[in-house]
């Protein structure tokens, strides 16, 4: 292997011209996908791919390499400026890069995302570097089980999140159900899918993600007439540089989140959108202060944008030693390897070092360049954020649902992405963590298919007698009661903390029941499943949520008693008025969605604009016209005749 | 209150403007067209970028670009969904006019239909002919003791064996199944979710053996991780020339569940003559040795297999997977 360290020295024959065009060239079109809302690393390479065949292996590689890690920092912008996730990997950033933005510190929130994604791509490309000789022992050290008590500690994680251990537990558990909808192989049956064709997939994180993060966003902007900063913003350098500072002052978190990503990336088969929200809970676990998560803690942006990036490090580990891709990036770069006739494996790794280390140079560097460009920008972009919310809101939504139906064409996607982002605003509203819900919905699915092939295999015992899978467990089980105990030794601090307000109450109550019936639902039709068949997992995650949501009515009755307030009747005159509006704001978002799926979405999505910017925005018609028909154009020339995602 | 009359009057505005739309649009869909090519033909790969389906698919778009008529524009679409389902429906319910044709893996969707899985009607489908048929491999970890088959046979007698399989509806798993009951091989199959962490519990490991088509065992063999036992087909195959088939080994009923014929189907309503400019212009692009060639550089080759020739293996994989179906219910 040390051949391979050679020829990280002797790279620079694959960056000879037209190297560096073609690595600008990638940066420059992953940064528009990463931007756009639904678009991301998969849809620029396949783009790219007719491309690639023409050139050799080494500029093949740079191109489609530079343009997977130009989308990352890009997307991030997205969700810090508008919050929608820009790309499925950035959603974890909304969190507290968009209350940034809303201060006005859009420009310290990108420069934090900035550096932490190219310091981050950095230290992937680096640990890649390092960790290929030893990768393989590595890798094959673990096994279903070890694959199950991580996805158990990524789930455990959640304990840390959520002022509120009661919903943060009930939102992670209506996670893990959302999570078993779907085609279950080990079974060869589709579960919770009533007959309908769209659930067998399941639900998908794209639509996930817009839905719970970007849609509650939007609604909460196009209500509030003001643009996203509230106040005065920090613009020019200014900002930027501050943003760029606080990663050394929060090194710390950026390192876990750094490695946190490279874990996660590693393991084949974890979606990639999981490493954020682990990174995410991770920089908010080991806070001494929690209670500015959430509300625009730079920490909250540093980690899950760290990971983002260095997860390319340990995805590539696999595709590179094994030949197997752990993703679908992974799987087509493995296409492009194939296609100019190199089988990646540990044979190409000993008889072609140049080409993983071209791979790790062209990681390293693209990262850089991207976040260069991007971070030049910055000081103009970040004015949008004083666009009254009026104009910004309606346009948003609509790319928000365009990028949900844009991912596949599928307009099964528009609707998960309403229904999710109706739940999303009252989760938010009412303090349940969506954070913990997407947690369960991305790692449910990695708990239980481990668990069970390990069972089928070794039965109970293999958990206990692998050291490693023993040593994650008691880690897991830490995790989980060192809050739970610290919470009861501390009951009567933290009861003082939960003022429930009336409205607060209300809504919680509402969704309260809503978890209900959902997860009766799912424990009656679980019995249609034997046990041993996929039944167990849904059963008993019901069956808890059952358990929490009923614990929770109980505890909500006994705060109302001790506060003296009543659910209804104390609602400010205001209030109504804004649940009326924000009735009307769905009806209007629902609206597009019908209009969606019966109709062209160019011109769905033109007429809702203008339509908004008119009579919502009270825009003159001209403007109204100008800006929905360039939004109109603009969509027609990236998505019909740059990507054809066009319904047939 | 004004606001509100405004927000009823926006709803009933864009309504209104929509269904005139839909109405305008359907209307210029009605239209028929007269020759054929004289727009962009949509190719659909039902399933996500990467991995070989996709691959053959883009490797041979341009050759069929080039030997159509008035060389139309290839756009490849790739539709997953529901386990190939929802691209095979994409193309089976469009406009039946031969703009729209989809690459499917015969035996695999067959299964699908027969297990009541997926809801596509391969009888609504017109074979435009085959590109590529690709056996698959047995191969075992190479943490285990066997080198021959007829040792795996034996051991499996005393201790049963275990199998990583992408899902029972996929041909290799299917196959495994049916294989496993015709050699004797007492295993238990543990289904994962795609070929890559099948393979990957093999060379752990954690599985005795595994059954896949080449591509994806290509590394693991070339490492020593994985040794193949035996290659399901007719005639040896050429990246492994020791490797014995199991016709050889006395099996020749193994060939026909496990042949992947990757093949490319339209609506079975397209008219004859556009069905046979299709077919026409498919078999010269799979015959062109500049094809031939890219598909052997990424490790595969070109074979070219007539719509009769297509017609022939769903008829005989249908019958194979008939046979062992009450095997399969016990596995569900």
């Amino acid at each position: 292997m040390t051949t391979f360290i050679e020829a990280i020295a002797n790279v620079q024959g694959y960056f000879a011209w037209p190297g560096p065009a073609l690595l600008i060239a990638g940066v420059l079109i992953g940064t528009l996908f990463g931007i756009l809302p639904g678009l991301s690393g998969p849809q620029a390479i396949v783009l790219l791919l007719p491309l690639t065949i023409g050139l050799d292996l080494g500029n093949a590689l740079v191109l489609l390499i530079a343009t997977q890690a130009g989308t990352y920092f890009a997307g991030s912008l997205t969700s810090i400026l508008v919050g929608i996730p820009g790309t499925p990997v950035n959603a974890a950033t909304i969190l507290d890069g968009h209350p940034l933005a809303r201060q006005g510190k859009a420009g310290m929130a990108i420069g934090a995302s900035g550096t932490a994604s190219a310091l981050g791509g950095i230290l992937g490309a680096a640990f890649l570097m390092l960790i290929i000789p030893f990768a393989q022992n590595l890798l094959l050290a673990f096994s279903y089980e070890e694959f199950f008590a991580l996805g158990l500690l990524g789930i455990s994680l959640i304990s840390v999140l959520g002022e509120d251990k009661g919903k943060a537990a009930i939102a992670a558990c209506a996670g893990l159900l959302l999570g078993t909808i779907g085609f279950d192989p080990l079974v060869t049956l589709t579960r919770f899918g009533f007959g309908s064709e769209y659930l067998w997939d399941g639900i998908k994180i794209i639509p996930a993600s817009i839905g719970l993060f970007g849609i509650a966003e939007a609604i909460d902007l196009f209500l509030k007439k003001k643009s996203v900063a509230e106040v005065e913003i920090i613009g020019g350098l200014k900002g930027v540089w501050k943003g760029i500072i606080s990663v050394f002052q929060h090194f710390s978190v950026f390192l876990r989140g750094s490695l946190i990503g490279l874990v996660v990336g590693i393991i084949p088969g974890i979606g990639a959108s999981v490493a954020q929200f682990v990174a995410y809970a991770g920089a908010k676990a080991v806070a001494k202060d929690k209670g500015s998560f959430g509300k625009g803690d730079i920490r909250g942006v540093i980690g899950p944008e760290a990971s983002n990036n260095a997860k390319d490090g340990g995805a590539l580990v696999p595709t590179l030693i094994f030949g197997i891709p752990g993703s679908v990036d992974t799987a087509i770069l493995l296409g492009v390897f194939m296609i100019h006739g190199v089988a990646p494996g540990l044979k190409m790794m000993t008889q072609t070092p140049e080409i993983p280390a071209a791979v790790v140079m062209t990681l390293a560097i693209s990262n850089i360049v991207a976040v260069v460009f991007g971070l030049s920008l910055a000081p103009q972009i970040i004015k949008m954020t004083k666009i009254p919310g009026s104009v910004l809101g309606a346009p948003i939504m609509a790319f928000a649902m365009l990028g949900a139906y844009a991912a596949e064409g599928v307009f099964g996607d528009v609707i998960v992405t309403f229904i999710l982002g109706v739940l999303g605003y009252y989760m938010k509203r009412s303090g349940f963590s969506r954070v913990c819900l997407i947690i369960g919905l991305l790692l449910g699915e990695v708990v239980e298919r481990n668990f069970r092939q390990s069972f089928m295999i070794s039965g109970i015992s293999g958990f206990f007698v692998r050291p490693i899978s023993l040593f994650l467990l008691i880690t897991v089980a830490v995790t989980i009661f060192w809050p739970a105990l610290k919470y009861f030794y501390s009951k009567s601090k933290i009861r003082e903390v939960q003022k429930y307000t009336s409205e607060k109450t209300f809504i919680e109550m509402l969704l309260n029941v809503l978890f209900l019936a959902f997860s009766t639902c799912f424990f009656v039709v679980s019995f249609s499943y034997r046990w041993e068949a996929g039944g167990l997992f849904p059963r008993l995650v019901s069956a808890i949520t059952i358990g929490l949501v009923i614990f929770s009515f109980i505890m909500a009755r006994r705060s109302i008693r001790t506060d003296g307030k009543t659910i209804s009747g104390t609602k400010p005159a205001d209030q109504k008025t804004t649940e009326i509006n924000v009735f009307w704001a769905f009806l209007w978002l629902l609206t597009l969605v019908i209009a969606l799926g019966y109709t062209n979405y160019i011109v769905a999505i033109s007429i809702f604009i203008l339509l908004s910017l008119k009579l919502y925005a009270g825009q003159n018609w001209m403007r109204s016209v100008i800006i929905s028909t360039s939004a109109g154009g603009f969509i027609y020339l990236i998505f019909q005749v740059l990507l054809h995602t066009a319904n047939l | 209150m004004v606001s509100k009359i405004k927000k009823i009057a926006s709803v009933a505005v864009f309504l209104f403007i929509i269904l005139t739309i839909a109405l305008v649009s359907y209307g210029w869909t009605a239209q028929k067209a007269v020759k054929f090519p004289t727009r962009n033909i949509t190719f659909i790969v039902p399933v996500s970028p990467g991995g070989g389906m996709d691959m053959y698919v883009r490797l041979i778009a341009p050759y069929l670009q080039k030997y159509l008529p008035n060389q139309p524009q290839i756009i490849i679409k790739n539709i997953p969904g529901a386990d190939k389902a929802a691209g095979t429906n994409a193309c089976l319910k469009a406009e039946p006019d031969g703009y729209t044709i989809v690459e499917l893996l015969i035996p695999g969707q067959n299964l699908g239909q027969m297990l009541g899985l997926a809801k596509y009607d391969l009888n609504q489908a017109s074979w435009i002919g085959g590109l590529t048929k690709i056996p698959n491999i047995l191969t075992i970890s190479a943490k285990r003791p066997e080198r021959t088959l007829k040792e795996l046979q034996q051991s499996s007698q005393t201790a049963p064996l275990t199998s990583a399989i992408s899902g029972l509806n996929s041909p290799a798993g299917a196959g495994s199944i049916i294989a496993a009951e015709v050699l004797g091989l007492k295993t238990k199959f543990i289904p994962h979710s795609g070929s890559a962490p099948a393979v990957l519990a093999t060379i752990r490991g954690s599985s005795s053996y595994v059954v896949q088509g080449y591509p994806v065992l290509q590394s693991g063999i070339e490492n020593q991780q994985l040794i193949p036992l035996c290659v399901y087909s007719d005639s040896r195959f050429p990246e492994l020339p020791d490797t014995p088939t199991i016709v050889e080994l006395g099996y020749p009923d193994l060939v026909t569940p496990f042949d992947m014929y990757y093949s490319v189907a339209t609506s079975r309503n397209v008219p004859d003559e556009t069905l046979s400019v299709l077919r026409a212009a498919f078999k010269k692009a799979v015959e062109d040795p500049g094809f031939d060639q890219a598909m052997k550089k990424s490790g595969s080759y070109a074979f070219y297999t007539s719509p009769e020739g297509m017609e022939k293996a769903l008829k005989k994989s249908n019958e194979i997977y008939s046979k062992y179906m009450n095997i399969f219910e016990t596995h569900k």
